[in-house]
């Protein structure tokens, strides 16, 4: 007589068996007292194992929990702080330190001109442009000497642009030779480099 | 939190046998189900995803004690012939005495008994949960029953 395995007995307590697999394991206990009495040791290690009680916790556990969720927390490390009131005064410097030195030279086409080429020029964010003197001085002689804007009328309404002459804005003269503005101005690129090194600096390591 | 770290505890104990083993594994448990809550399916029980991961935790601690350890019943540590009043002591009732054989079983053998018998799992559900083929699983349970009924024969 074949005996059931042990796979069988157990998969026919487990109820993993199919229905035909499980009518044939139930015909064949019917019969053999051995296979019963290996089924019946193994329907009291069930109970057994079914009927151990719970332990006990006890000490709250939450306390130490959130103390271990905040100690594996990773440090906080700030992201550098680009727009502080420090840098915009940094910043505020150094575009009017830049203007004024391009009105100086070039009276007020220059500060357009060179508007436009630091947008062009000013990309990565932190790159500070460098002028071209002499094309800036030639552009706006040109352009001092010519009015920037042809005159045009309308037909209707009839108005009559008002002619802008550059000549006329007021800017304070201070008669500096260029080498002196073009130290200034490296002074204040220089500053503008300390400044942003200084203030995007990664900040120390918070201890733990 | 506190509604689950009895269960888990529970979970624990049964893999580790001791009661500061377990209590860090359910704290080390509930960080690890912070850490990996993305993964938890809110249309089923908290309490079976976190048992689970308490499993998962003490067999990771117990194969890591024994790194090498074979999955062979025989490794297992024999009951010492001449038990000092500490073993005397575990095997004095019923209950230590299932636990203390539990414990005698090599940890993949605690695992399947774990999910099977304390946590109702399926044979598929606990090869998914322990990432090895279910034929293992039926091996590893039908060997760890045999093995316990074997070894708790005298307490019935």
């Amino acid at each position: 007589m074949t005996h059931l395995t042990d796979s069988q007995l157990n998969e026919y307590l487990d109820r993993a068996l199919g229905r035909s697999e499980r009518q044939a394991v139930e015909a064949h206990m019917a019969g053999c007292g051995e296979c019963r009495a290996r089924l019946a040791e193994l329907q009291r290690l069930f109970a057994s194992l079914e009927n151990l009680p719970e332990r006990k916790l006890q000490s709250d556990l939450s306390a130490g929990i959130l103390e271990r969720l905040f100690q594996d927390a990773p440090s906080p490390r700030p992201a550098p702080r680009l727009w502080t009131p420090a840098f915009a005064a940094q910043l505020g410097l150094v575009l009017g330190a830049w203007i004024w030195f391009c009105m100086q030279a070039a009276k007020w086409a220059v500060p357009f001109l060179t508007a436009s080429r630091f947008l062009r020029i000013a990309i990565p964010p932190f790159r500070l442009p460098i002028p071209n003197l002499s094309a800036v001085l030639t552009i706006s002689k040109s352009l001092i000497t010519t009015p920037p804007f042809p005159s045009f009328s309308l037909a209707f309404p009839a108005f009559t642009p008002p002619v802008f002459n550059p000549a006329s804005i007021t800017v304070p003269a201070l008669p500096l030779p260029t080498a002196g503005l073009a130290g200034i101005a490296v002074c204040v690129l220089a500053l503008g480099l300390v400044g942003n090194s200084i203030l995007l600096r990664r900040p120390p390591e918070v201890e733990q | 939190m506190r509604r689950h770290q009895q269960a888990v505890f529970n979970a624990a104990y049964h893999m580790l046998g001791d009661v500061r083993d377990a209590e860090d594994a359910a704290q080390e448990t509930f960080m690890r189900a912070f850490h990996f809550f993305g993964r938890y399916d809110p249309d089923r029980p908290l309490g079976p995803w976190l048992k689970r991961i308490a499993v998962n935790v003490s067999l990771n601690r117990l194969q890591a004690e024994k790194p090498a350890g074979p999955l062979d019943e025989d490794a297992a540590p024999l009951p010492d012939p001449n038990p000092g009043p500490e073993a005397l002591a575990i095997s004095r009732g019923r209950t230590d005495r299932i636990r203390a054989e539990l414990l005698r079983l090599p940890p993949r053998y605690r695992a399947v008994i774990e999910l099977r018998h304390f946590q109702d799992l399926s044979y598929e559900e606990i090869a998914r949960e322990l990432g090895c083929p279910l034929s293992d699983v039926k091996s590893d349970l039908f060997r760890a029953r045999k093995l316990l009924a074997e070894r708790l024969k005298d307490l019935t």
